[in-house]
């Protein structure tokens, strides 16, 4: 009998997502259809009539707007190296004091291909705490400290998550496909004045230092390993949208 | 303002220097900088620098992985010793397959005075790994003659391959055993694995005798389990001998002659 026991994929993930993704036109579809063509669509970001004034169907889809309007990207990064691609471009989210010190941001990277067959995507959830901001000069920020973490995992047949079923218990210990990171850098902001912005309401650049599990693990146990070998660079830009 | 910005101009291209050495795709990406295809160079080495000998000094090392430190160490021993001829490594130079594992072990083994070469394991395989050793070293299975000796470099990791590719490759055995020029009086097989090990395909008793067909096959060397050991896997008087991990802090020195072979467990 087939066991039940769900496992997870990738495939599963963006299928969800897929689906949700599907969800939110076909809402709009039936709103169009519903509401008569004198009455405005329901606005998310300006309540300003009265709830006894809309019928309930309206609250609702007001309500399930504002909920998913929280997820519309705030942000978008682009990365030159760093451990996860050549390449990599992101959405993201800035959130907490001033709207500015947490930010989450996905990653989709390009590896590639170098000696091996084929190239390869990376995906890569990013966790980033930028605490400080200095004004300098007109329109320039600087943040002297961006931390966190990232998770990444590359795609292809050759990696696994935790060793494969085949493997005596213990054989590996580790994930060839999962890589956990902290890094550490730096950023410079450019607020665009508000009389010429056209698309983002700032961009910044920034350098950041990583370092992986498991070149920390390599580094804690030899003295021949210096910190300059277990670091990676990267270099990127990021577009504040608000 | 003319002194600063020279100075400031060489800071920049110092600080460039240092981070082209930073800049990494993956720790997978297979982007190797510096020396490649080394086996075949160190093959044409052995090949010069053996072909007249009546005496054949070889040492063994394996399982490297993530001790750097200990394969300094190794490296300076057996640099110290002064009559060695080559140096085999019998596989698992790194530990996680990572491309910068492949670089450092082969930047600390650049220090050997003499010729070396390295046998893929089980851990050079992860990821990709294996793309990574045929781009720094090149053929997974290859052989080479010291004088009268000839080596022969094999990939036992079938393990690692689901048993679904030809390892060991006996079309590549068959066609070195029909290669073998006259002259030679002595066969040495080294390998990662033993026969009868997990990572082993079940075709050991096949493959013992395929490798009757050498001549005068002396002995087998072996890795993979990290302590010293002579093991007679076929008890037909063939020994495989199988080198300690770096953590050990001991290699294997064989002394080869037409006659008679000594192999000794040197602790550094």
């Amino acid at each position: 009998m087939k066991s039940l026991k769900y496992k997870f994929s990738w495939g599963t993930l963006f299928g969800i997502l897929f689906f949700a993704a599907n969800l939110y036109p076909n809402v709009l579809k039936a709103q169009q259809i519903s509401t008569p063509a004198e009455t405005h669509l329901p606005d998310t970001f300006s309540v300003n009539t009265s709830a006894k004034d809309i019928s309930s169907y309206e609250q609702y889809v007001r309500r399930y707007r504002k909920f998913w309007s929280r997820l519309i990207p705030s942000q978008f990064k682009i990365q030159y190296a760093g451990s996860i691609g050549i390449f990599s471009a992101s959405a993201g989210w800035h959130y907490g004091y001033e709207l500015r010190t947490w930010e989450t941001d996905v990653f989709l990277g390009i590896v590639p291909k170098f000696q091996t067959r084929c190239s390869r995507a990376t995906l890569t959830f990013k966790q980033s705490y930028v605490p400080f901001r200095f004004p300098i000069l007109e329109q320039f920020d600087f943040e002297p400290l961006a931390c966190g973490l990232f998770f990444s995992t590359i795609f292809g047949e050759e990696f696994w998550g935790a060793q494969p079923s085949k493997y005596p218990k213990h054989y590996y210990g580790f994930s060839t496909r999962i890589r956990s990171n902290i890094f550490l850098g730096e950023r410079l902001r450019y607020r665009i004045p508000s009389n010429i912005h056209k698309r983002h309401n700032s961009v910044s650049v920034y350098y950041e230092l990583s370092t992986s599990d498991l070149y920390l693990a390599s580094y804690a146990t030899n003295r021949y390993l210096s910190l300059w070998d277990i670091l990676s660079l990267s270099f990127g830009m990021k577009f504040e949208l608000f | 303002m003319k002194r600063f910005s020279t100075f400031s101009l060489y800071l920049i291209i110092l600080v460039a220097f240092q981070a082209c050495d930073l800049i990494e795709y993956h720790p997978y990406d297979s982007h190797v900088k510096g020396a490649t295809h080394l086996t075949y160079q160190m093959i044409q080495r052995i090949q010069d620098a053996c072909a007249e000998k009546d005496t054949i000094r070889f040492a063994q090392i394996s399982d490297t992985q993530r001790w750097y430190d200990e394969t300094q160490d190794l490296v300076n021993a057996i640099n110290a010793h002064g009559n060695i001829d080559f140096v085999i490594h019998t596989g698992d130079q790194t530990d996680f397959g990572l491309t910068k594992e492949f670089i450092w072990q082969r930047n600390i083994m650049a220090g050997f005075k003499m010729p070396f070469v390295c046998i893929i394991g089980n851990h050079d395989c992860l990821g990709l790994g294996e793309e990574t050793y045929h781009k720094i070293y090149g053929n997974d299975n290859f052989s080479f003659n010291a004088g009268f000796l000839h080596v022969v470099c094999l990939n036992t990791n079938a393990f690692e391959y689901d048993y679904s590719s030809n390892i060991p490759d006996f079309q590549y055995i068959k066609q070195d055993i029909d290669s073998v020029p006259p002259g030679i009086s002595r066969t040495i097989v080294a390998m990662h694995a033993i026969p009868y090990s997990e990572q082993f395909n079940n075709i050991a008793e096949y493959f013992n005798l395929t490798l009757q067909k050498y001549p005068g096959l002396t002995c087998c060397l072996c890795g993979h389990d990290h302590h010293n050991d002579v093991i007679y896997p076929f008890k037909n008087g063939v020994p495989y001998y199988e080198c300690a991990a770096a953590r050990e802090k001991t290699y294997l020195l064989f002394t080869i002659t037409k006659n008679s072979y000594t192999y000794e467990i040197v602790k550094i």
